[in-house]
């Protein structure tokens, strides 16, 4: 638009330049922050998965050992004998598995984290220190791997058998 | 559209952009971006404390879980542990033992005291003052910490032997 007054009409090429300076610098920060938000929002996602695995599997362990009254350990399979039923956790391929006996029949057998959770160094160990209980060490090391983030982390606790204190 | 026109008109004698306008935007924009990175820092710290306190919340709970271990030892001897002292626990051989010596696990030393326990002389709640000390009931807290945070839990253990 042309008013009365102006003497000059667009603008001159250091404007231009300037302009285009600025919004290139302020696009390409735009860019590099949208892109690293992506980054951060996929990191937390990792973390969340990781977080959520091993409480599944954490919990559900402290509560099969404390109804427990025997413990069997043989290489990474732990056995606990509940009366009537037994419970054995395993590692099956990247997943920890919970398997719900009566007899012989199976109850029940499925993994306790995602397929996305990689779990690896399970571990137990049983102390029997008295002849009142025993306690069973659980360890494991899980890692999610994302496209743009991944992470590792170890994860344990103690548990004691409390069936034997009837 | 007087009043319009007439500011039009005043604006109109500056050419293309003014140092002002290109500060306002360039300040604008470095505000929305800072705003972003502060919610990614948040995002992250948020993120990352939340894998520290999972598992120092299981390490916390296996100290109560090894405690309870050390008082299935026997009575007596968990009895003779000291009150109110930062005690440790350590595995040794087949059995959870208590000692004052810091165990470290990974970049955590969780620790634990025994406080006594006193209950009311008539009805045998326990009290947090004025009762009888009950020497067959004791109170336990542990905690871990860690840079950015910290988890107590605590209970009651009791002599449960025949």
């Amino acid at each position: 638009m042309l008013y009365s007054g102006m003497k000059k009409q667009g603008f001159t090429l250091i404007e231009m330049l300037i302009y285009i300076a600025v919004l290139t610098l302020a696009t390409s920060a735009a860019v590099v922050t949208l892109i690293s938000l992506r980054t951060v929002l996929e990191r937390n996602r990792v973390e969340r998965q990781l977080t959520d695995a091993a409480t599944s599997i954490l919990e559900r362990f402290v509560r099969e050992v404390r109804g427990a009254k025997g413990v069997g350990i043989s290489g990474g399979l732990l056995q606990l004998n509940q009366t009537p039923t037994t419970t054995s956790f395993y590692l099956s391929g990247s997943d920890v598995k919970v398997r719900t006996q009566v007899g012989g029949s199976v109850l029940s057998d499925y993994p306790l984290d995602p397929p996305s959770v990689v779990v690896s160094n399970l571990s137990f160990t049983e102390y029997t220190g008295t002849s009142t209980s025993s306690a069973v060490r659980i360890s494991f090391t899980l890692s999610v791997t994302g496209s743009r983030a991944s992470t590792t982390k170890m994860f344990g606790t103690t548990a004691v058998a409390r069936g034997s204190y009837e | 559209m007087d009043i319009f026109s007439f500011r039009v008109d005043v604006r109109s004698k500056q050419q293309g952009f003014g140092a002002i306008e290109i500060v306002v935007g360039a300040s604008l924009i470095s505000v929305v971006l800072f705003l972003s990175l502060d919610v990614m820092t948040r995002f992250l710290k948020t993120g990352s404390s939340q894998v520290e306190r999972t598992k120092a919340l299981y390490l916390t709970e296996e100290t109560l879980e090894s405690v309870r271990f050390v008082r299935d030892a026997g009575w007596v001897s968990f009895e003779a542990l000291p009150l109110s002292t930062n005690l440790y626990i350590v595995w040794s051989g087949s059995g959870a033992v208590a000692t004052i010596t810091p165990q470290v696990i990974g970049t955590f030393t969780p620790v634990f005291q025994i406080f006594s326990v006193q209950r009311d002389a008539s009805t045998k709640d326990i009290v947090s003052s004025g009762g009888v000390v009950d020497t067959k009931t004791r109170f336990i807290t542990a905690s871990t910490t860690w840079a950015s945070g910290g988890i107590t839990l605590s209970t009651y253990l009791a002599d449960i032997s025949p």
